[in-house]
């Protein structure tokens, strides 16, 4: 049968941080700024076609104005209220003694854990966005062919830094 | 500036392939020349077409001129402690690649290079599946010279002096030496192979019969798309009407209706008989003599009538096996063997997945297992299948298909064939769907994961915990309702999601067996660091 001992929690780069409770540890609150963005530039690409189809419409078939754009820019509102801020909420990563666990989404969740020993390597990214937030965002990579890479995005950029150096020293090159 | 390609010009060492490539490589060409239809047909549109051959003759000329320029230029050398290679024409690359780097070595010969002896030799270093130019290939050296090089490999190996020499090396170098020890011991093994299995003739024929192919048929219905131009101009091979005033006029019509049953048994059997004919046919030339040979610390796998492989599959590099089989050949109980490696196969674009055993009964992969460490206590696996609610997609497919069914029945007769044809597909699909939800399960024991799944082509891939990645549980807001989860685990190599991972299993268990999972790739570390 099965013999679970529970892992012991050894986080070494963020001691007493609050943990969530599923044992997982938030990321920052200001990501948030980047998925605003990201969604933004989505909504307005909606909201420019809307206006480009509307503009031809109107012209052959008297189509008001605003009866693409209008409901788009309601949803999109909506959106903007409620999406990246549940998006944040269900982010979590956990550093335990030999592995990570990273875990996102509600409505699909995905809860992912790499063994140290098997990241093959690691980044940490930044996008102009982040570098102004001060934020940093951790790939992992492996060999499976599922999970080729895993990221958590959202964290303090001297954390990634750390969490990096930490995951490094770990890493053994095991040569299966 | 590198000495080398001035050097090659008269160092005896620098080698070319064999001159026979360049006709090899020529005769490559001929399909090529659909490449030159849309010339063609512009010079006939455009009036020019006492041009044709010509443009013909220069596309020929200017490609035998290019074979022939990179023949001349690509050049190899063999010595005692690598492998060196220059190419290119214009630009000239060198590559050196060290024995100590080269997994393994697999030999394909086609047919025609068989005619002269001729054998093509892709090279697999360390580098993943997926990365570019992982398989380096040289292309028709004589058979003579690819084994020459697989033995100077071997004698590398085996050399005492090189492998203390190895064992004086860092952390990363231990794993080297630990294969360096294996292939010591396994020497005596190496100098024959241990035939692990070998497909005889009465069951290579067996296989060709139980696996039917329908290629025939759709190459005869392409074919009768593509003459439709040239037969008569009331004649259509699709026409019912047609063919029944054809019989009437034979004066066959009356037998036929007459004896319905009859003809379609006939009917049945006719095709049956072909595509079995097809099969085995298709099956001689792809498993003559299919032999597997454990060696050292590779298995090797030989193939083909005409096209005649030889494959080396590092049995370190091997991630996890597959049992599978397919569907009229499992009412006899006969199985087929594959492995996940980190190399890709001869020849498939896809890699990842290679087959070694193609055709055996259950209880004789056993023993193959056992040679390659991947066979689990069979007896002592504890399954859990999973949820029965993975069947509600096709459940509610089929019965969507039945209620169309129904509709179409009652109220639109022109579609009434259709109508029957969705109430018959409808519980087939309702059905099938339940019955593949309970084939779907995971067992564990030990260091073992064994997942199963798959109705018609059932699958169950062993895996052992210690190549086991990354392992993702996967739940969803219906599967949250029922305190169920999807486990997922990244195992290296291509493979098929639908392997690797087991649905709807119990919350509780799959976080219990991700737990098993890292302790026991912690345990193999520690393991490790101690020696």
């Amino acid at each position: 049968m099965i013999h679970a001992d529970p892992i012991p929690l050894t986080d070494p780069v963020a001691a007493e941080e609050r943990f969530g409770p599923d044992g997982l540890q938030p990321i920052e609150k200001r990501y948030i700024w980047v998925l605003r963005a990201a969604l933004g530039t989505q909504i307005l690409f909606w909201l420019l076609a809307a206006a480009l189809a509307e503009y031809f419409l109107h012209h052959r078939f008297g189509l008001a104005f605003g009866a693409f754009a209008l409901p788009i820019a309601l949803i999109g509102i909506l959106m903007m209220a409620i999406v990246p801020s549940r998006r944040i909420a269900n982010w979590g990563y956990q550093i335990s003694a030999d592995h990570i666990r990273a875990a996102h989404g509600f409505l699909f969740r995905i809860d992912t854990v790499v063994p140290f020993v098997r990241v093959q390597h690691i980044d940490v990214k930044q996008g102009p966005l982040e570098r102004t937030l001060g934020l940093a965002r951790l790939t992992m990579h492996t060999s499976g062919a599922l999970n080729e890479s895993i990221t958590i995005p959202g964290l303090e950029a001297d954390h990634a830094a750390a969490m990096r150096e930490t995951i490094r020293r770990q890493i053994l090159t095991d040569f299966e | 500036m590198d000495p080398a390609p001035t050097a090659s010009a008269t160092d005896p060492s620098w080698r070319r392939t064999h001159i026979a490539s360049l006709l090899l490589a020529s005769i490559g060409l001929l399909p090529r020349i659909v490449d030159l239809i849309p010339a063609i047909a512009a010079l006939g549109l455009s009036g020019y077409s006492h041009f044709i051959p010509a443009a013909i003759a220069i596309y020929f000329f200017a490609h035998i001129t290019a074979i022939t320029l990179k023949w001349w230029r690509f050049q190899y050398r063999i010595t005692d402690a690598n492998i060196m290679l220059q190419s290119g024409v214009f630009s000239r690359h060198h590559r050196s690649i060290d024995f100590d780097r080269i997994q393994d070595i697999s030999i394909a010969q086609k047919l025609l290079a068989r005619t002269f002896n001729l054998a093509d030799v892709s090279i697999d270093t360390g580098a993943g599946a997926s990365a570019e130019g992982d398989a380096i290939t040289l292309s028709a050296i004589t058979l003579a010279e690819a084994h020459d090089l697989r033995e100077q490999l071997r004698r590398h190996r085996s050399d005492p002096r090189l492998a203390s020499a190895k064992q004086a090396g860092d952390a990363r170098q231990s794993a080297m030496a630990g294969t360096m020890a294996d292939s010591a011991d396994g020497n005596i093994a190496a100098a024959s192979g241990e035939l692990l299995f070998h497909l005889s003739p009465l069951r290579l024929f067996l296989s060709g019969m139980l696996s039917p192919s329908l290629a025939v048929f759709a190459a005869i219905a392409a074919f009768a798309q593509f003459s439709e131009r040239f037969w008569p101009k009331d004649f259509d091979p699709f026409s019912a009407q047609q063919w029944t005033q054809w019989m009437a006029a034979y004066g066959v019509k009356d037998w036929f209706t007459e004896h319905r049953l009859i003809s379609m048994v006939a009917a049945v059997a006719v095709i049956g008989l072909f595509s079995s004919l097809t099969g085995l046919i298709l099956t001689l030339f792809r498993d003559w003599d299919y032999r597997l040979l454990r060696e050292a610390r590779t298995l090797r796998r030989r193939k083909g009538l005409t096209h005649r492989t030889d494959v080396a599959i590092t049995i370190r590099r091997i991630q996890s096996a597959i049992i599978t089989t397919r569907p009229i050949r499992r009412l006899f109980g006969w199985r087929e063997l594959r492995v996940r490696s980190l190399s890709s196969d001869i020849g498939a674009s896809g890699g990842g997945d290679y087959q070694i055993i193609p055709f055996a009964k259950r209880a004789e992969l056993d023993p193959v297992l056992r040679s390659i460490a991947l066979q689990p206590d069979w007896q002592a696996l504890q399954w859990q299948g999973s949820h029965r609610l993975i069947a509600a997609p096709g459940i509610g497919a089929g019965l969507a298909l039945v209620i169309t069914a129904l509709f179409l029945i009652w109220s639109q007769p022109p579609l009434l064939l259709w109508g029957w044809l969705m109430l018959l597909l409808g519980p087939l699909l309702i059905v099938a769907s339940t019955l593949r939800a309970r084939r779907s399960a995971i067992a564990w024991q030990g260091p073992w994961l064994v997942i199963r799944h798959g109705l018609i082509r059932p699958r169950l891939h062993i895996i052992p915990c210690r190549h086991i990645q990354s392992a993702d549980i996967r739940d969803n807001f219906v599967y949250r309702r029922f305190g169920l989860a999807t486990l997922a685990l990244g195992i290296p190599g291509r493979g098929r999601f639908s392997d690797d991972h087991v649905p709807a299993i119990p919350m509780e268990l799959a976080r219990s067996l991700r737990e098993h999972i890292l302790i026991n790739i912690s345990d193999k570390i520690e393991a490790n660091r101690n020696i």
